[in-house]
């Protein structure tokens, strides 16, 4: 597993977040039952990926080089921003299992 | 959605531009891009080392003595943080004339840094050993050389940083060299307790400087051999540096170089006021030493360790405290799940300390601290992410901010910082005195609702001591991802009933909330709720079925029997209690069976019990 390597980047626990909220069961059903493309999810599962891909290097550049060290401040931005949004899928997909289940009782 | 793939779209595009690679392969070592710290030699530069001679004492008893170790040759590994010093103590035993009263035949420095490759290592020490190059392309041929050199011969190895933690590779390395004659001796430096154990060696931890010797330290480096005295306002500036530099010599070291040959006191009143990590790195020595340790963490440590920038600076924490954080952030939700959170907690809590991250308080032994520098690069590698607002700071929340903690000057009352913009995103709120001893009241200048208006991912949120709290508005139960609510110490009269909506709720403190006497009724429906405190508070009524709660702790140290039954004792019967525990009037306990269905002789966790 990636995490037990030593050295991992800190991004790189963010993302790990990010990947287990993206295949919870919750997320795949809201896209489901809404019927969303879930070509978005697996559009944002492999940009991510993508940027995973460049986090240990960054991770280690970013104390010689200002450029890198502020590319990598954003990407923790936005990934946070990713999982902000996928807690709030989860929840209103939740919200909706709640109410369905209310109304069959 | 949409914006956010927009946004990783270019970041990644970006790629190029910035010349950053993929990850390489498992296994490959650290690239060149690290920041780079110079190989170390056995050579030393001057003669002058401070505050050490105990620490030598100590190395020299070990390298002369007799001792009967089956683990052979035996060794000794300095242990300290980056830049402590350990690399120079080394140095100056290693060329100490006493050394030779040793008799070895055979002095070896080996600088191992970042990658422990079996193959480099051995071959470089066979290199040392013959003081010849050697071509070797084979393990096999490099150890059976360097086993014929060593054969029979007393030797003094020193492996200075090394960072393996993996044993099997150091056996390997240590094949040829139990060939040696008894009484040979390995020297080992490390950031990590961890690799000592490792390699199965003693090991003996280097602290920070005394304050007298730190100056000493400083003004060589500032001074030179200038025997005039400086400037009295810069000497000033000076011990404040020196103060600032918390015994670390490198650091002291870096200062001073910077401030050879500036002789004007704003010259130096810039040195002070400036962030060490924003000096260039061709003049500073510590930010290698210091990054590499943070390099060197697996990526579950950073995230723990950068958390620790919401600390104020020379923060004294509980390490409880620390583990309560981390764990309602979820920072262990990818590892196993044969263990509890909190073990998991613990054990990077134990890992921070014995890579040096953390140091154990001498006063007091509960209590930890973080080297100020340690403390900015936390701060530096967040970039914002963790921010701590000091009095004399005016620092506002930034874009990218997730968690947050303040202290307040007097008159203690928060103002929002002007309009508390980029509150959105927040998921830390804590005001936080800088001393854990120190019980503080502060105001807020807007209403509690619009505070709670302005957070839409809050987790962690603190109130404690805010004297304009008196009732929560029920937008509480807006914060759906709220895990941890802490009112201790403000003049709450009641709580709202909307507090039970809250379902991610892990804690909820109310610690000296001595105006409420009555918890919702329908607390029971916090399903996540594992911690309440309740100490110091005049409760004489728990809701019903808390019990039902299996995973739930309460901590609280007063319980007052009341007349009838719904005031019992019996209430603390399915409770599982911590701590300690005081529980009067007794009187009132009207049934024998009530006190039994109080079930206390079950409470394992409690400690201490006051009847009265």
């Amino acid at each position: 597993m990636a995490l037990e390597l030593v050295g991992g980047a800190l991004l790189s626990a963010f993302l790990q977040v990010a990947f287990q909220k993206l295949a919870s069961p919750q997320i795949l059903d809201f896209f489901h039952a809404r019927e969303l493309d879930q070509k978005l999810l697996n559009k944002l599962e492999t940009k991510l990926h993508s940027i995973h891909s460049l986090a240990d290097d960054a991770e280690r550049k970013q104390f010689t080089d200002p450029h890198v060290r502020n590319w990598l401040l954003k990407v923790k931005d936005v990934v946070l921003d990713a999982e902000d949004l996928l807690d709030d899928i989860q929840k209103l997909s939740k919200n909706h299992v709640d109410t369905e289940s209310e109304s069959q009782t | 959605m949409k914006q956010i793939l927009d946004d990783l779209e270019f970041l990644s595009s970006q790629r190029g531009d910035l010349g950053l690679k993929t990850a390489p392969g498992v296994g490959s070592g650290l690239s060149d891009e690290l920041p780079q710290k110079s190989q170390t030699t056995s050579l030393i530069l001057g003669t002058d080392i401070y505050g050490r001679d105990d620490d030598k004492e100590h190395i020299f008893n070990w390298l002369t003595s007799n001792i009967n170790d089956r683990n052979q040759p035996s060794i000794l590994s300095i242990v300290g943080m980056g830049g402590v010093g350990k690399t120079t103590l080394v140095q100056h035993v290693f060329n100490d004339p006493r050394v030779d009263e040793a008799k070895f035949v055979v002095k070896a420095w080996i600088c191992v840094s970042d990658e422990f490759d079996v193959f480099k290592i051995s071959r470089a020490i066979l290199e040392v050993v013959t003081k010849s190059t050697d071509d070797s392309r084979e393990l096999e041929m490099v150890h059976r050389r360097l086993k014929e050199e060593l054969m029979g011969k007393k030797f003094l190895l020193v492996l200075d940083d090394v960072w393996n933690e993996n044993q099997p590779k150091w056996e390997e390395v240590r094949k040829p060299l139990v060939f040696g004659a008894k009484g040979s001796r390995i020297l080992v430096t490390t950031c990590s307790k961890e690799v000592a154990s490792t390699m199965r060696s003693e090991d003996h931890s280097l602290k920070q400087l005394q304050e007298d010797d730190c100056w000493k330290l400083f003004a060589k480096y500032a001074f030179r051999d200038d025997d005039t005295q400086p400037d009295p306002e810069c000497r000033k500036i000076g011990i404040k540096i020196v103060k600032k530099c918390k015994g670390l010599p490198l650091a002291l070291k870096t200062m001073g170089s910077l401030l050879y040959n500036k002789s004007s006191v704003s010259d130096w009143e810039m040195v002070f006021q400036s962030e060490i990590w924003e000096f260039s790195k061709e003049r500073c020595d510590i930010i290698p030493a210091l990054a590499l340790s943070y390099i060197h963490l697996p990526s579950h440590l950073k995230v723990c360790f950068g958390y620790c920038a919401i600390f104020p600076k020379d923060y004294e924490f509980k390490k409880n405290d620390l583990i309560q954080l981390w764990m309602t952030e979820n920072f262990t939700q990818c590892s196993q799940h044969s263990r509890t959170s909190e073990e998991v907690c613990q054990q990077y809590f134990n890992d921070l300390l014995s890579r040096s991250f953390f140091q154990q308080s001498d006063e007091n032994k509960e209590v930890f601290v973080m080297h100020d520098l340690l403390h900015d690069l936390a701060k530096y590698v967040g970039g914002g992410l963790y921010l701590r607002c000091e009095l004399d700071q005016t620092e506002k929340i930034q874009k990218v901010t997730r968690h947050f903690s303040f202290e307040l000057g007097y008159p203690r009352c928060f103002d929002g910082f002007g309009t508390l913009c980029n509150t959105e995103k927040l998921r830390t709120f804590v005001p936080k005195p800088r001393s854990l001893r120190y019980l503080w009241r502060w105001d807020i200048k807007m209403s509690i609702h619009e505070l709670f208006s302005k957070f839409k991912f809050i987790r962690i949120l603190s109130l404690s001591g805010c004297s304009d709290l008196e009732e929560l508005p029920d937008s509480i139960g807006n914060l759906e991802h709220l895990r941890s609510l802490d009112l201790s110490g403000t003049d709450i009269k009641r709580l709202n009933e909307n507090i039970c909506l809250l379902s991610h709720l892990k804690i909820l403190k109310l610690n000296y909330c001595e105006d409420l006497e009555e918890l919702p009724s329908n607390l029971h429906l916090l399903t996540n709720l594992c911690r309440l405190e309740l100490m110091g508070m005049k409760l004489r009524k728990m809701p019903p079925y808390m019990g039902k709660r299996k995973n739930l702790k309460v901590v609280m140290n007063y319980f007052n029997v009341g007349h009838s039954r719904e005031l019992g004792i019996q209430q603390l019967g399915e409770l599982d209690l911590e701590g300690s525990l005081s529980i009067k009037e007794l009187q009132n306990v009207e049934n024998s069976l009530d006190a039994l269905e109080a079930d206390l002789k079950n409470k394992t966790q409690l400690v201490t019990l006051e009847l009265g």
